[in-house]
């Protein structure tokens, strides 16, 4: 993994077209935005895992259906490490289900997010993610 | 105008010329895409041809 001296976004997801729309969308609203994306949940512990402190992402963005570990699943697991205890956690799916979305945000996701229909609900989606990033980066001075 | 790279630019070009073919298939999964991407990638090309992008943050 590469040591990551800018502030960036992790996005998990198993879709590459969910990744790559996302990231366009996100670099459409935030031109210096830095992405990276990873594939599945196991992929996500082990690039956490590996990130020296001072450099974990400024958010991280799960796809709920994952291979191996979902997205709740994953918070678990980062529910286990104090250290990730303030890294603001967001979920996408094409699922709606309300059991995954209070299972998501009762493991502390800020939001639960339908993979959008159309551009605009993209860019909802895009604007809430960035909101909460400037947020974050605010609240961390 | 937010500026995008080449291959962004040629790969969204590149798509809508496949939908509109529709031969639109996914790179990675060599499945055809869903319509819900078509119009998400579609929506996207076009947001960027007209530099729509959201009114920067007010400050507080």
């Amino acid at each position: 993994m590469m040591a990551h001296s800018k502030r960036y976004i992790l996005l998990a997801d198993d879709d590459g077209d969910d990744q790559d729309l996302l990231t366009e969308s996100i670099l459409l609203h935030r031109p210096s935005a830095l992405i990276k994306t990873v594939n599945n949940g196991p992929q996500v512990l082990a690039w956490l895992d590996e990130c020296p402190d001072g450099q974990l992402p400024v958010i991280l963005i799960l796809d709920y259906k994952m291979p191996m570990l979902n997205a709740a699943q994953v918070l678990d697991e980062l529910n286990s490490n104090a250290r990730y205890a303030d890294l603001p956690k967001v979920v996408w799916s094409t699922s709606s289900n309300r059991q995954h979305v209070d299972e998501c945000l009762s493991r502390g996701a800020l939001g639960y997010f339908p993979k959008p229909n159309d551009v605009t609900e993209l860019a909802a989606i895009t604007v809430s993610i960035l909101s909460l990033c400037e947020t974050v980066e605010f609240l961390a001075g | 105008m937010a500026k995008y790279s080449k291959k962004a630019s040629e790969k969204v070009g590149k798509a809508i010329k496949e939908e509109e073919a529709g031969t639109l298939k996914s790179g990675r999964s060599g499945k055809k895409v869903t319509s819900r991407k078509q119009a998400i990638a579609i929506g996207l090309s076009e947001a960027r041809k007209e530099g729509d992008k959201v009114p920067p943050k007010k400050d507080s």
